[in-house]
């Protein structure tokens, strides 16, 4: 039979895509963590440089073979372990071992991501679950205190814990914005991840209802305790300047697939996420609450994806 | 492509003379004609499908009907004039025209562009208002609203008598039947109103004006808008808009978001043919059989307010009922949801598969209800 000339192509509508790709949603993630990257290294030399290169291609590879034995044609061309390494990176200490990063980077994927069934499969936020099986198993090498001994810079959130509000006299916002304090490597330079996040949500890349929830409940919360007792609660602006709160509420708790996809959902599950970061830091005895604020809110987010309308016609 | 653009194109149509064979188009069923058969034009061929072009059959396909015209047989047009009420709406129904029973409160007539970059309707508004207006009254005489409303797309200048003007806020999918409707009445799904489109209303018109099933068809292509004769190969109507087929390409009937891709150059346009499309291979991120990534995006654009995302994941697993809990029924099947997944999961049809196994459950029923 004579083939018909020209072949064309036959499938169901729509017949056009606005191109956006999975692929294209990571390089702009990684595009927008770019100045936080060098700020790192700016601020800790090839020490933040060291953790960050072995954390992605640790992720890269750790997925790839995850691949392997799962028998499944692998996606890592799509860059999510990249930015699942980098994420996980910015949250250590830039002294962390290469031991520590190597396996912290491994669970991430394997434990966060590849066990669920790979991209969109998790309820959990991927670098988050490696880094809590870290934190848990050798408290003392991802203590940022304990870490980074040698640095002249000092760890804001330690110090609030410890030492209580009088002792933060000494950050100016304006440090803390560029990134002079210590915490996790990226996930301090709150300056450039805010610049970072605010092109993310202006390509719409990440629902932006999850950050501007999740701001909102640190700054009303911490509002309320600072208004409560300025001497022994520290203010809005410090809490949202330190730690990484920033780098959780643009990177993180929007992560696709521990995050409700509606928007009121979406806004609900950010201010639950930044109510329980205060709550950790004030209550807790870990001074970042971040971490385990998101790890919970991704818990509820099933739940909260049950608030929806009605469909079409339906009232 | 862009969604939200608004195009005006005016100028009188071009219209592609009628060709010496047509390939009507048939939903799968095998016609009562035969080959060598002569036949007239507005002959039945079976499933809403009317010869268009007096002639002599060529070709007889489960899928199509092959006519090369001759001027051997005259088509007997019917005397609609004289008729009214009931009899007129049996007439012309079953000469395609489709219009639903009873009376109703707001007769709704949809001159928004029911694809995007498609202009064929406003275009017809213009040129064929005289038609355009006698199907409006036919309508107006068997449904008897008390309001007849055009619906347009905010800031277009067309008016017709007797009409009142809503205007609907620009860009796909606010013109979808369910979405004017709302937007004009305020309710959803109202029983009370019904609305046809001017594509429809074209139909009707041509239907009462020469006594014959419709015969023609305004379809955009290349910028252009054409008056086709149903049944023209869609390669001539490309060749009259100077586009050129590669290997690969996809030819689309209709518009880019609800449309449908033709198999072959010879296919024929059909009645309902509004626009014609060409997408180069490679264009668009090819589709994918990937997992979704819950992003939610599908969810944030679709009008029916349905989680296109959980739906297909159920209609993947063959757990068609979950899929009807899930509020597939309110899908207007207008392709948002693909157009923006960035996975680039075939959601429409994963939804459409859903749907046919639902509606098979329902006539069988023991039959297979998939595993939900
Ligand atoms: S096609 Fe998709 S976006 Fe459109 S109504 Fe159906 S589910 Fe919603
Ligand atoms: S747009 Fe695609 S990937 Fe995103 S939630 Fe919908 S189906 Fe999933």
């Amino acid at each position: 039979m004579k083939p018909l000339i020209p072949t064309l192509t036959v499938s169901p509508p729509p017949f056009a895509h606005c191109g956006k790709t999975v692929k294209k949603r990571m390089r702009a993630i990684l595009l927008a963590m770019l100045p936080a990257a060098a700020l790192a290294v700016y601020h800790f030399g090839m020490d933040a440089l060291r953790v960050m290169t072995l954390a992605t291609a640790t992720a890269v590879i750790a997925e790839f073979i995850s691949d392997i034995v799962m028998g499944r044609t692998s996606q890592v061309d799509d860059m999510h372990a990249f930015t699942v390494g980098l994420g996980f990176a910015f949250l250590l200490p830039a002294s962390a071992p290469w031991w520590l990063v190597v396996f912290g980077s491994t669970t991430s994927i394997v434990l966060g991501k590849m066990m669920f069934g790979g991209l969109g499969g998790s309820p959990l936020c991927a670098p988050l679950v490696g880094w809590a099986v870290c934190s848990l198993s050798w408290a003392s090498h991802m203590d940022i205190d304990a870490a980074m001994l040698t640095s002249e810079l000092n760890y804001p959130l330690s110090q609030l814990k410890h030492f209580g509000a009088q002792s933060i006299a000494g950050f100016s916002l304006n440090d803390l914005l560029v990134g002079r304090q210590l915490g996790g490597l990226g996930a301090i330079q709150t300056g450039a991840l805010f610049i970072g996040g605010i092109f993310l949500t202006m390509r719409k890349h990440i629902k932006v209802a999850i950050p501007v929830g999740m701001l909102a409940g640190v700054l009303i919360t911490a509002g309320i305790f600072h208004a409560a007792d300025p001497q022994k609660y520290a203010p809005a602006m410090f809490h949202l300047l330190t730690g990484s709160i920033i780098f959780g509420a643009f990177f993180l708790a929007t992560d696709s697939s521990s995050s409700p996809m509606r928007k009121i959902p979406a806004l609900l599950y950010g201010l639950l996420a930044g109510v329980l970061v205060i709550i950790i830091r004030v209550y807790g005895v870990y001074p970042d609450g971040v971490p385990y604020a998101i790890l919970l809110a991704n818990l509820t987010s099933p739940l909260l994806d049950r608030i929806k309308p009605k469909p079409f016609g339906r009232n | 492509m862009k969604l939200f653009e608004s195009i005006v194109r005016e100028g009188p149509l071009t219209v592609i003379p009628e060709p010496e064979n047509v390939r009507v188009p048939l939903s799968c069923h095998r016609p009562e004609i035969k080959c060598g058969q002569r036949i007239a034009r507005g002959i039945h061929i079976g499933g809403g499908h009317y010869v268009p072009i007096s002639g002599t059959v060529t070709e007889v396909h489960p899928t199509y009907v092959c006519i090369r015209a001759d001027e051997t047989s005259q088509p007997t047009p019917k005397e609609l004039n004289r008729l009214s009420g009931e009899a007129l709406q049996t007439a012309l129904n079953e000469m395609g025209a489709n219009i639903p029973l009873g009376s109703v409160q707001t007769l709704i007539v949809n001159g928004v562009e029911p694809d995007p970059g498609v202009t064929a309707f406003s275009h017809m508004l213009n040129e064929f208002s005289q038609i355009i207006q006698l199907g409006i009254s036919t309508a107006q005489s068997l449904l008897a609203p008390s309001r007849t409303v055009l619906a347009l797309e905010n800031g277009a200048p067309q008016t017709i008598e007797g009409c009142e003007s809503v205007f609907i806020e620009s860009g796909y999918p606010n013109g979808l039947d369910p979405l004017v409707a709302k937007a004009v009445t305020g309710k959803e799904n109202p029983d009370d109103a019904v609305v046809l489109s001017v594509g429809q209303l074209f139909e009707i018109g041509i239907i009462m004006d020469a006594g014959l099933p419709c015969d023609k068809t305004v379809v955009t292509c290349n910028d252009t808008d054409f008056v086709v004769t149903v049944g023209t190969s869609v390669g001539e109507v490309l060749k009259a808009a100077n586009q050129t087929v590669n290997d690969g390409d996809a030819v689309v009937l209709g518009g880019l978001m609800r449309g449908q891709a033709a198999h072959s150059l010879l296919q024929g346009v059909s009645k309902d043919t509004y626009g014609l499309f060409i997408v180069p291979k490679g264009q668009y991120p090819p589709v994918e059989d990937s997992p979704c990534i819950g992003c939610g995006e599908c969810i944030s654009v679709c009008p029916a307010r349905i989680d296109p995302a959980t739906i297909s994941g159920y209609a993947e697993f063959r757990m068609y009922e979950k899929c009807r809990m899930h509020g597939i029924d309110a899908c207007m099947e207008c392709g948002m949801c693909g157009f923006f997944c960035i996975s680039r999961r075939p959601l429409l049809q994963y939804i459409r598969l859903a749907k046919q196994h639902l509606t098979q459950a329902d006539v069988c029923d023991p039959i297979d209800k998939g595993e939900g």
